[in-house]
């Protein structure tokens, strides 16, 4: 009975099978749960224009024997498989969504761990060993180097560069909503990562030409306004904010910069070599210059070089190859992070292409988005 | 079954009903045998046709086709039938493609050649020449890394010169001095139950070189990092043999010793200091541990506890014992895990294994050792176990091969 019922319907289905797909485009629905076809969702959602068929063709079915009803069923499903396909055009916009309140969530956790490095920064700074009880550890850099003091103005000018680059090379992303999440991200991650090794154990001033802010002991007041004066210079020595020692292992200074040319270069035409080049010799000078001024001991620099570059690659390969995301033995997905990675990345189906937009298609979509808003909020 | 010419509309009908087509019926109901020879494929482009068929008649006309023929071979059943149906080409059969012939007793020879295939290649090659090459790896990364610390003995600064560095985990837990060789033990027990494992796997070739090389690189990273910078000891009570200024012979020997006794306290040939960043002892703990649960059953679950509570218990105590700093321990479980991590990720999906712009595992420096190791090794390992002197037995017989017989 119901197999006839089946029959029927998908009578009444082929004639109208041109609106299946025009139908299902504004409600958005995932393409592959209308490639699987449910006979029963079709026929709801469809209104049918042959009614008049339904009552002709009920007494004619009623004679069929069931073995025929099952062989053509079987057909039939094979062949609405065979035709029910969905315009390529809505899987395509489907593939990379913006989703810009995933992108929101990542800057709120960078934000906190940004300023949560800041208050272990404070906290570890009371633990920092005085420079006479403990002076700099042996470091090879510092046996074949002497300090140069202006060194480290070079790094920092490096790396806001570097920055800001990054910043502009992002505004003009077509999918500045997805690379933005995972830049977020990671940086959130890795000055996590920095919170926990400051902590564990607090290395010596690598140097006797360091001044370190004398403690404050229990005085909570004055450390809050320590923590707001970092976090307010950015936790630069330009800006005069980082006078706390103790946040050797690992260098936050080698994070930014060498995350900063990893994401210029990912995100960035390939024909643009000079770029890249010049990037990455703004980059590399800006760290052996940490060394050369005698700022961080060099395994500190070596161990950020390493923790970046592992855990960018990592995730960037967990996002690019699809066929890790359902295979059985998917050793990438035991990290910590990944319901942090799904979350992000689930409806991101292919890797994010390279695409700028010009400075007016950059204002016009501002405008519209703004525009949209606007309607939004007076309906 | 009489020729379709003679057909009348409820033959059709009947027909289209076995072939599986009832929807026609309907349309079709006028339809007889010489009506239903004469449709094209333009007669699909009208109505009511167009509206019953939504692939253009294909299949029907494809039916009615077959059913000509079928008609023809049926009239030349003893003629010139042998093996050719209709002038399609030899070896290929329009009738076996969907299998649902209408005709029972159909009788030919259809002719279909088989290419001769060559026995498959195993897709786990032992290629032990690889694996010896993995081995000397090791060994020299296990020589340099002994060299590298007597090096940085030299360097360390006197405790009284340069206390132990403040850490969280020696503020919160006081020294045990039994601790240490309890972590030796777990680690020397670790490594004992691996290499069992290991001796009685059957892919031990292809494991074996994975493990000689993810250890090589581990200690290789290690002798960077204790090279660069000298941490003091952790504690007061540590005994660092006095420093050999110069003396190479002296030195070499204290090297040749550390070797011999595996770097281990309780063989009484570690009484060098100075290689804290990172712990080795960490390195094996782990990465003995995750060997063991990647290529043990997955059923064994009590043995895997077993072994993970040997190397969690052996890593609290390097710290209870205040042998190595908690950032030494943290840093030396990181990177073991994503080294051990990234490696098998590679090895077990093919398309990692090429570089393309969307591989970026493939930008470490070893990527192409790894390539060496791995390009003729097809898919996951599975975990099969075979004793290693049954394999030794079957190499003397010959493999039996398997010939395709010839029937003529």
């Amino acid at each position: 009975m119901a197999a006839s019922e089946l029959i029927e319907e998908d009578e009444v289905r082929i004639p109208v099978e041109a609106n299946v797909t025009s139908l299902n485009a504004p409600a958005h629905t995932r393409p592959q749960r209308v490639a699987n076809g449910n006979p029963t969702r079709h026929a709801l959602t469809l209104s049918p224009p042959a009614d008049d068929h339904d009552g002709t063709n009920r007494s004619e079915r009623s004679g069929l024997c069931s073995l025929v009803l099952i062989q053509s069923l079987n057909r039939k499903l094979k062949r609405r498989c065979e035709y029910e396909k969905i315009c390529a055009k809505e899987e395509h916009t489907d593939r990379l969504p913006n989703e810009w309140w995933k992108t929101g969530v990542a800057f709120l956790y960078a934000l906190f761990n940004l300023v949560f490095t800041t208050v272990v920064i404070t906290i570890v700074h009371e633990r920092v060993p005085d420079k006479s009880v403990s002076p700099p550890l042996p470091d090879k850099f510092f046996d074949y180097v002497d300090r140069v003091p202006w060194a480290f103005t070079v790094t920092e000018t490096n790396g806001l560069i570097l920055v800001g680059l990054w910043l502009i090379q992002w505004l003009f992303l077509k999918h500045k909503a997805i690379v933005g999440r995972r830049c977020f991200f990671l940086i959130g991650t890795l000055y996590m990562y920095r919170c926990v090794t400051m902590y564990i154990t607090t290395l010596p001033v690598p140097g006797k030409h360091m001044v370190c802010a004398p403690k404050l002991y229990n005085d909570s007041k004055g450390k809050i306004w320590r923590i707001l004066r970092l976090i307010s210079g950015g936790g630069l020595s330009l800006t005069s904010s980082h006078l706390m020692c103790g946040d050797f292992l690992y260098s936050g200074h080698t994070v930014m910069l060498t995350l900063s040319y990893l994401f210029i270069k990912e995100y960035s035409p390939r024909w643009m070599w000079w770029y890249h080049w010049f990037c990455w010799a703004l980059s590399i000078s800006g760290v052996i210059c940490i060394l050369v001024g005698h700022e961080h001991y060099s395994v500190d620099v070596v161990v950020a070089y390493f923790v970046t570059t592992r855990t960018f690659w990592w995730y960037h390969t967990m996002a690019n190859t699809h066929e890790l995301r359902e295979a059985p033995n998917n050793y990438l997905s035991r990290v910590w992070w990944n319901p942090v990675f799904n979350f992000l990345e689930k409806n991101v189906q292919t890797t994010v292409p390279v695409v700028f937009l010009s400075p007016r298609a950059l204002l016009s979509s501002c405008k519209e988005r703004y525009h949209t808003i606007g309607i939004e909020r007076d309906e | 079954m009489k020729k379709v010419e003679a057909w009348s509309a409820e033959d059709v009908s009947d027909w289209l009903n076995k072939e599986g087509m009832p929807e026609y019926i309907k349309v079709l109901h006028q339809t007889d045998g010489p009506a239903l020879l004469s449709l094209t494929k333009a007669d699909f482009t009208v109505p009511p046709l167009s509206r019953m068929s939504p692939d253009g008649g294909e299949q029907l006309l494809e039916r009615i086709e077959i059913l000509q023929m079928e008609t023809h071979i049926e009239d030349h059943k003893n003629g010139h039938a042998n093996g050719h149906i209709g002038g399609i080409p030899n070896g290929t059969s329009k009738l076996q493609r969907n299998g649902t012939l209408g005709r029972k007793d159909f009788e030919t020879k259809i002719r279909i050649p088989i290419p001769t295939v060559e026995p498959p290649r195993s897709s786990f090659p032992t290629e032990w020449g690889k694996t010896g090459i993995a081995f000397i790896y090791a060994i020299i990364c296990f020589v340099t890394t002994t060299v590298v610390i007597s090096v940085v003995h030299e360097r360390v600064p006197p405790k009284e010169h340069t206390p132990p560095l403040p850490d969280k985990f020696f503020d919160l837990f006081d020294r045990r001095e039994w601790a240490f060789s309890i972590c030796e033990i777990n680690g020397m027990l670790l490594v004992g139950l691996w290499l069992i494992q290991w001796i009685l796997l059957k892919h031990r070739s292809i494991i074996g070189r994975r493990f000689f090389f993810i250890v090589g690189t581990l200690y290789l990273y290690r002798c960077i990092t204790m090279y660069i910078t000298t941490l003091p000891v952790p504690g007061m009570h540590f005994k660092c043999s006095p420093k050999l200024l110069g003396n190479w012979e002296a030195q070499m020997r204290r090297i040749m010793k550390m070797i011999a006794g595996g770097g281990l306290s309780i063989t009484g040939s570690h009484s060098m200091c100075g290689d804290y960043l990172y712990s080795g002892h960490t390195v094996m703990l782990t990465l003995t541990f995750l060997f063991i649960k990647e290529y043990s059953p997955r059923r064994f679950w009590y043995y895997h506890w077993f072994c993970l509570a040997l190397s969690a218990f052996g890593i609290f105590c390097i710290l209870l014992a205040h042998d190595h700093y908690t950032v030494d321990v943290v840093v030396a479980y990181f990177i073991t895990t994503r080294l051990f991590w990234w490696y098998h990720t590679m090895a077990n999906q093919q398309s990692l294994k090429e570089t393309s712009q969307s591989n970026l595992l493939s930008r470490v420096w070893w990527y192409r050792l790894f390539q060496y190791f791995e390009e003729n090794v097809n898919g996951t390992v599975p975990r099969n176990y075979q004793l290693p002197l049954s394999a030794r037995a079957f190499h003397w017989n010959h493999a039996v091969k398997y010939s395709r017989l010839d029937i003529q």
